[in-house]
């Protein structure tokens, strides 16, 4: 049954490979990188064969190469697609734009070809500061040492800064151990840019000596608030082979300066480089139709916070709701980089030739250190008239005030806090918690008292009916005396003492036990050695008189007084 | 009898000037007229500083007065004295939105400190009276009989209700006490210098309007405080208002 189920799944994934139009596909991320910046190129196809790929001259290949095969639901057929895929990393050395593929996928005889992908390859415009001041002469005199290089000395508030660790060594290093990372305080918003672990040296001359350098953890890095921030120094030790040098690097400062006052009412909080697109899906329509107006923001800096752009709209149109948002961004060295796209709906509830109109944003340039307005265009719109349609009220006021969301209204009634006057604070609160528990403990203890007096009082009751039971017997034995009855005198001389033995052991006179377990008992129990020893004389006699030669009258009258006499003198011991 | 009449007059009189001065807050902002508003709610809030209602519309009017800090001072407040109020913090983003300045709402207190709190202290020192009683129970019991069947239960029931009753005194007194914490601040001016000494004169970076912090601790002029990602600073009391 396992093997016929086996069988059956890998007959379904064969026959939705066969199914299957070839498809192959060549992405590379980023599009858009600086000289030595890192490029995933990643080859999907459907069909399983040999893969190769056309790469620009020059390209210097990574290490990190993973292939594999996954699989994908077609969401528009439903069918389930299985994807064979190749990812390799890798570098351009020189700045330009370069075309990337075809990828091939050769299969037998047959080859498959993907599309081409264009890659942008800028200089390093935002290239960290690497100058002689950053390096101490006390730096140079170590075999190896590190600094913390960074993009800009001087921000502004918004404005992301690239930062990473260097180290340079006059050894050639193979590896590195237990790095700690630099510190920022502030730094909230980080993200890294590179994440590989592994380390590329190359040569690099300070004063006329030749290092070997390599760069390491390259973040951006957006800091919260302004002034002067100092970043603290990363630790690593630096390898090569079994042999280590550990580093401590310098620490630096950065200025984050605050945005110039009197932004603009449009102000997205935008800092960096940005470009705007909008458009109407319609311009044709009947009156109370939705429209949807699509705003997309593009650009680098800090992307990933900016705020929506602000409708400003005359009367005739409603906004729905908060915009739709769709986020494309990918966090490299010019801060976050890629395009938002805001989706908003809104409602004609005018008719005639409408104008919509320009929806305008702005941003602060740092490199102009200005703020920069960008507008898209008007839109002319013709809606037609809806006799069915009637203009609320409510929605005209809202149009008129929100641009966007809206506070919740005031409330009308009071709503005042008690906890100030709360009974936790009053002087009952822990004598009402805790008296339970005190009158918990004080009634078990006085009713378990109560309970041991009762069993006490018993248990004397019964030691005091025992007792007479046990003289009776003794009288008993007085009457076979005066009888004459020997046999049964002696024998109700030994009840009685058994008795009497039983209940001072056990507290139970009811419990038949022998003699020698009773003197022996009583010795355990430290009983005086002259009344044991006089106890058991006595059962020497009585067992004598009962079944040897008897015993003299003299004798036979002293017993039951010797008797008596130990057993109380035990029995009130 | 007459003194009684007079105290009970005189009451009765402030309550009705309070009513009122909220209900002209009420008309203020109807009237667009926030500034006024602002002056009822906070006169309102100077007779009776643990109504939330009072707080809640003072950030309504703050807001529409464009004082987008002070708004979120307010709405902090009518937060801690009614963590309830599910409004509040809506309109806390909304400022937030508004000043784009980096900064963002953080809760003071955790959901779950949110929770315990909107239950009321009365609530948990109810609960803490009943679990108390079923602790006596258990105690008589164990002390009462030595050896019973139910000896067991008895101790598992008493560890269970004992670790339920401490929780409900803490959960009763930190919510008795929670809204006299002086615990947190909002900065209520564009930008707030930061001194990283009390003594300092020259500013060593700025904290912006609206940005959340926790008061460590206060001193004539200036307050020491910690910063959203951890930094201790001064900053000058008339920049901050605390919640």
């Amino acid at each position: 049954m396992r093997q016929l189920i086996i069988h059956s799944v890998f007959l379904f994934v064969a026959l939705c490979s066969f199914g299957q139009k070839p498809i192959v596909i060549l992405e590379v991320e980023p599009k858009e990188a600086e000289v030595g910046e890192m490029l995933t190129i990643t080859v999907r196809a459907n069909v399983q064969g040999e893969i190769d790929v056309d790469l620009p001259s020059g390209f210097v290949h990574g290490y990190e190469i993973m292939n594999g095969m996954n699989q994908e639901i077609d969401y528009n057929t439903g069918k389930v697609i299985n994807y064979f895929y190749l990812s390799q990393n890798g570098a351009m050395p020189k700045a330009g734009t370069f075309k990337f593929g075809p990828a091939y996928v050769k299969k037998g005889n047959k080859v498959y070809s993907s599309n081409t992908v264009t890659v942008t390859i800028r200089k390093e415009n935002t290239a960290p500061v690497t100058n002689g001041n950053e390096i101490t002469a006390k730096q140079l005199r170590q075999p190896a040492f590190g600094i913390i290089e960074k993009s800009k000395s001087v921000i502004y508030e918004g404005e992301p800064l690239i930062l990473n660790a260097k180290v340079y060594s006059i050894f050639d290093p193979s590896h590195l151990e237990d790095y700690q990372e630099y510190k920022l305080d502030g730094a909230l918003d980080k993200h890294d840019i590179t994440t590989s672990s592994r380390i590329t040296v190359r040569e690099e001359k300070i004063k006329r000596t030749s290092y070997y350098a390599f760069e390491h953890d390259k973040k951006v890095i957006f800091p919260i608030g302004t002034g002067k921030f100092t970043i603290e120094p990363f630790k690593l030790m630096l390898r090569r082979g079994i042999e280590g040098v550990p580093i401590t690097s310098s620490s630096t400062a950065i200025e984050v300066k605050p945005l110039p006052a009197n932004a603009p009412t449009d102000f997205i909080g935008g800092v960096g480089s940005f470009t705007m697109k909008s458009s109407i899906d319609r311009k044709t329509l009947k009156q109370g139709d939705v429209i949807t107006l699509m705003v997309e923001v593009e650009g680098y800096g800090n992307l990933q916070n900016i705020s929506e752009p602000k409708l400003n709209l005359p009367k005739g149109f409603v906004i729905y709701g908060d915009p739709i948002v769709k986020e494309d961004i990918s966090f490299g060295s010019r801060g976050a980089e890629g395009k938002i796209t805001y989706e908003y709906n809104i409602q004609v509830t005018k008719f005639g030739d409408l104008t919509f109109p320009a929806t305008t944003l702005s941003y602060f340039d740092p490199i102009k250190e200005k703020y920069v307005q960008i507008s898209s265009e008007e839109t002319k719109l013709s809606v037609s008239k809806n006799a069915g349609f009637k203009i609320s009220d409510k929605a005209t006021t809202t149009l008129v005030e929100s641009k966007g969301q809206d506070i919740f209204p005031f409330k009308n009634g009071d709503e005042i806090s008690t906890e100030h006057d709360s009974f936790v604070h009053s002087f009952l609160f822990w004598p009402s918690v805790t008296l339970p528990i005190l009158c918990g403990i004080f009634l078990g203890l006085f009713w378990r008292k109560r309970e041991e007096n009762e069993i006490h009082v018993v248990q004397k009751q019964e030691k005091q009916q025992a007792k007479a039971g046990i003289q009776n017997l003794f009288s008993e034995a007085e009457t076979a005396l005066s009888n004459q009855d020997y046999a049964n005198y002696f024998g109700l001389i030994e009840k009685g003492l058994q008795r009497s033995m039983a209940l001072y052991l056990r507290n139970d006179d009811s419990l038949i036990l022998s003699k020698s377990t009773i003197i022996e008992e009583l010795k355990q129990q430290n009983v005086d050695a002259s009344k044991i020893n006089a106890l058991q004389q006595l059962f020497t006699a009585c067992e004598e008189a009962r079944y040897g030669f008897g015993s003299s009258s003299e004798n036979r009258d002293a017993m039951i007084v010797s008797a008596k006499q130990i057993s109380q003198s035990i029995l009130n011991a | 009898m007459k003194k009684w009449l007079l105290i009970l007059a005189i009451l009765g009189i402030k309550s009705l000037v309070l009513a009122s001065s909220f209900d002209d807050g009420l008309k203020a902002a109807e009237a667009k007229n926030f500034k006024q508003a602002i002056h009822e709610f906070e006169e309102v809030i100077a007779e009776q500083p643990l109504n939330s209602a009072a707080f809640y519309n003072l950030g309504n009017a703050y807001y529409k007065n464009h004082e987008f800090g002070k708004a979120i001072w307010a709405y902090e407040s009518a937060i801690k004295l009614n963590p309830k109020n599910s409004e509040a913090p809506v309109n806390i983003e909304l400022c937030y939105r508004e000043l784009t300045n980096g900064n963002a709402w953080q809760p003071s207190i955790s959901g779950l400190q949110r929770m315990i709190y909107s239950i009321g202290s009365t609530t948990w020192a109810v609960l803490a009276f009943l679990v108390s009683c079923l602790i006596a129970y258990a105690l008589f019991s164990l002390l009462s009989n030595k050896n019973t069947p139910w000896k067991r239960f008895h101790v598992m029931a008493l560890l269970g209700e004992s670790v339920v009753f401490i929780a409900c005194l803490i959960a009763a007194t930190s919510t008795a006490n929670y809204p006299a914490n002086r615990d947190y601040g909002v900065i209520v001016t564009k930008s707030s210098p930061c001194f990283t000494t009390e003594k300092n004169t020259t500013a060593d970076f700025a904290v912006n309007e609206g940005a959340k912090v926790r008061i460590i601790s206060e001193t004539e002029n200036r307050v020491e405080v910690e910063l959203v990602e951890g930094r201790k600073v001064f900053i000058s009391k008339k920049d901050l208002r605390i919640i």
